[in-house]
């Protein structure tokens, strides 16, 4: 029983993880509808500029403020310039730009950086936060960070009318035009705050994984895992999600022999596709009605 | 005085299809104004032209502003509403979002709350399914929400793309009531494109018809109704 309970832990020191990034892929999804495969690519570019910054000397806390102020606009500006030809393109045609973006950024990391592991600082520390619990003060902080995004992303959406903007833009772009709604803002609004929110994860996934250009490689699986069990429209259900992702892949490789670390990943597709077959809409998103 | 819309010289195209040709239409404050024709005959591109859906040449001077260069959320707001054509309902937003989207040009909170009240008092269907998906709506009731929604902007002016379309006979009854009611009541000026032109004329005080791109005919309502080949192509008898 203690050894199925230190599994659960694992789980879930893998499912903070993975619900971190699940935050931004379900804020892209709310903003633009797609996923976006570029999202963890775009987190690890932003995770070593802040490394840049963090070896130039520069303190933990201004360096988060500067990184994901710069995602923010890195974010707008792929909205403004890259994306904005393809408004009106077929969904394919966004889903190649995606691919794009994702080679474009995975290579440009890897060529101004290296491909050598670094280590990335952590602020809270390693130490556990309670004796024999087997939790970190890191993994607390990680969570603690990702209720707080939660919070907020949660408010924006229920209460601002740029929230509800951004919903309706969703729904149905032609209908925001005409009732004074400039969509194309408010989704370059969607990609900053996604591309901001990737940055807060890559700072935090960094430190337990090491950073290198294909950190968020099979992270952003899970993380689309997650994002998919909770579902794509639940920013709460996103982070469950990701937790349930990182709790059933603990214990699906300790207890069925068959799988080991090797096949872990296939877990996490797995968990999509019967999601989907099953709950199309995930265990908590909203599933969309439509007379015709 | 200045007309509150004035168009010349309209001409609009989907890519290389041009679609009007030459379109000439002007409108007063507070009037209703009929656009009728055939299918395909541009009555739905001249509304999208007005509120630059689509690529348009040609001069739109809407309260005296030039407006046929700018984009479709400054021409909103403006105060130039549009019932799209197919109702442009958001389907999973609520009914009561809908109406909040549809007043995201103005600041007041407090007069936002006063108009959706006002306009639940005016479709109780609607108050009783504020917190339902707007998506789960039927025909009728989506098309009281759009022109609740496209009312929320307090415009100057309102576009109505076949408001009657796949509706039952007393719903269309009910929707053609409350447009007479909101010029007669707040004096809101409309652009109505129908198919029904006998419900159409009923309330217009002018009439255009519309025939493969270009105005052929324009004049008082009952003018235009009395006209033998209006009454034989549109009317029906």
């Amino acid at each position: 029983m203690e050894f199925f309970f230190s599994q659960v832990l694992s789980g879930i020191a893998s499912g903070t993880i993975y619900a971190c990034l699940a935050l931004a892929v379900v804020m892209i999804y709310q903003a633009i509808h797609h996923l976006n495969f570029a999202q963890g690519e775009l987190a690890v570019f932003s995770t070593y500029l802040a490394w840049q910054m963090l070896e130039a000397g520069l303190p933990y806390w201004i360096v988060l403020l500067l990184v994901v102020l710069l995602s923010f606009g890195l974010g707008w500006f792929l909205q403004m310039v890259v994306m904005r030809p393809f408004q009106n393109a077929p969904m394919l045609s966004n889903i190649v730009v995606f691919i794009a973006l994702f080679t474009i950024f995975n290579s440009l990391t890897g060529f101004i950086w290296g491909h050598d592991i670094k280590t990335f600082p952590s602020p809270f520390g390693f130490g556990p936060l309670v004796e024999n619990l087997g939790i970190s003060r890191h993994q607390a902080a990680m969570m603690a960070i990702s209720a707080i995004i939660l919070t907020i992303l949660w408010a924006f959406f229920r209460f601002t009318r740029i929230g509800l903007a951004m919903r309706g833009a969703v729904s149905n772009p032609v209908s925001s035009g005409l009732v004074g709604v400039n969509v194309m803002a408010i989704t370059a609004l969607g990609w900053g705050m996604a591309s901001a929110i990737g940055a807060v994860s890559g700072l935090l996934v960094a430190p337990v994984v090491f950073l290198e250009p294909n950190m968020m490689l099979s992270i952003l699986i899970y993380a689309f895992a997650g994002a998919v069990v909770g579902g794509l429209t639940s920013p709460g259900g996103a982070v469950l999600g990701g937790f349930i992702v990182g709790i059933v892949e603990s214990l699906v490789s300790t207890y069925v022999p068959v799988i080991g670390a090797e096949l872990k990943l296939p877990i996490a597709l797995t968990l999509i596709i019967v999601v989907l077959l099953f709950q199309p809409a995930g265990l908590f998103g909203r599933r969309d009605i439509q007379r015709v | 005085m200045t007309s509150l819309l004035k168009i010349s010289d309209l001409t609009a195209a989907y890519g290389t299809l041009t679609v009007l040709h030459s379109v000439a239409l002007e409108m007063q404050a507070g009037e209703i104004i009929a656009l009728l024709g055939a299918n395909g005959a541009g009555k739905t591109s001249t509304l999208r032209a007005i509120c630059g859906m689509i690529d348009r040449k040609g001069t739109i001077d809407f309260k005296g502003k030039p407006t046929s260069h700018l984009r479709t959320e400054a021409i909103a707001r403006l105060g130039v509403s549009h019932v799209p054509d197919g109702r442009g309902t958001f389907s999973s937003l609520t009914v009561e979002e809908n109406l909040q989207m549809g007043a995201m040009t103005r600041r007041s909170r407090r007069e936002i709350l006063e108009d959706i009240n006002t306009w639940f008092e005016r479709f109780p269907r609607l108050k009783e399914r504020r917190r339902q998906q707007a998506g789960t709506l039927s025909g009728g009731e989506q098309q009281m929400l759009a022109i609740a929604r496209a009312m929320m902007l307090r415009p100057d002016l309102l576009l109505l793309d076949e408001p009657s379309f796949g509706l039952a006979p007393q719903v269309t009854e009910q929707i053609f009531r409350t447009l007479a009611d909101l010029r007669n009541s707040q004096g809101t000026s409309m652009l109505i494109v129908e198919q029904n032109a006998n419900l159409a004329l009923e309330i217009a005080d002018h009439a255009y018809v519309i025939e493969t791109g270009s105005i052929v005919m324009g004049g008082p309502a009952a003018t235009v109704m009395a006209d033998d080949a209006v009454r034989a192509s549109y009317l029906g008898y």
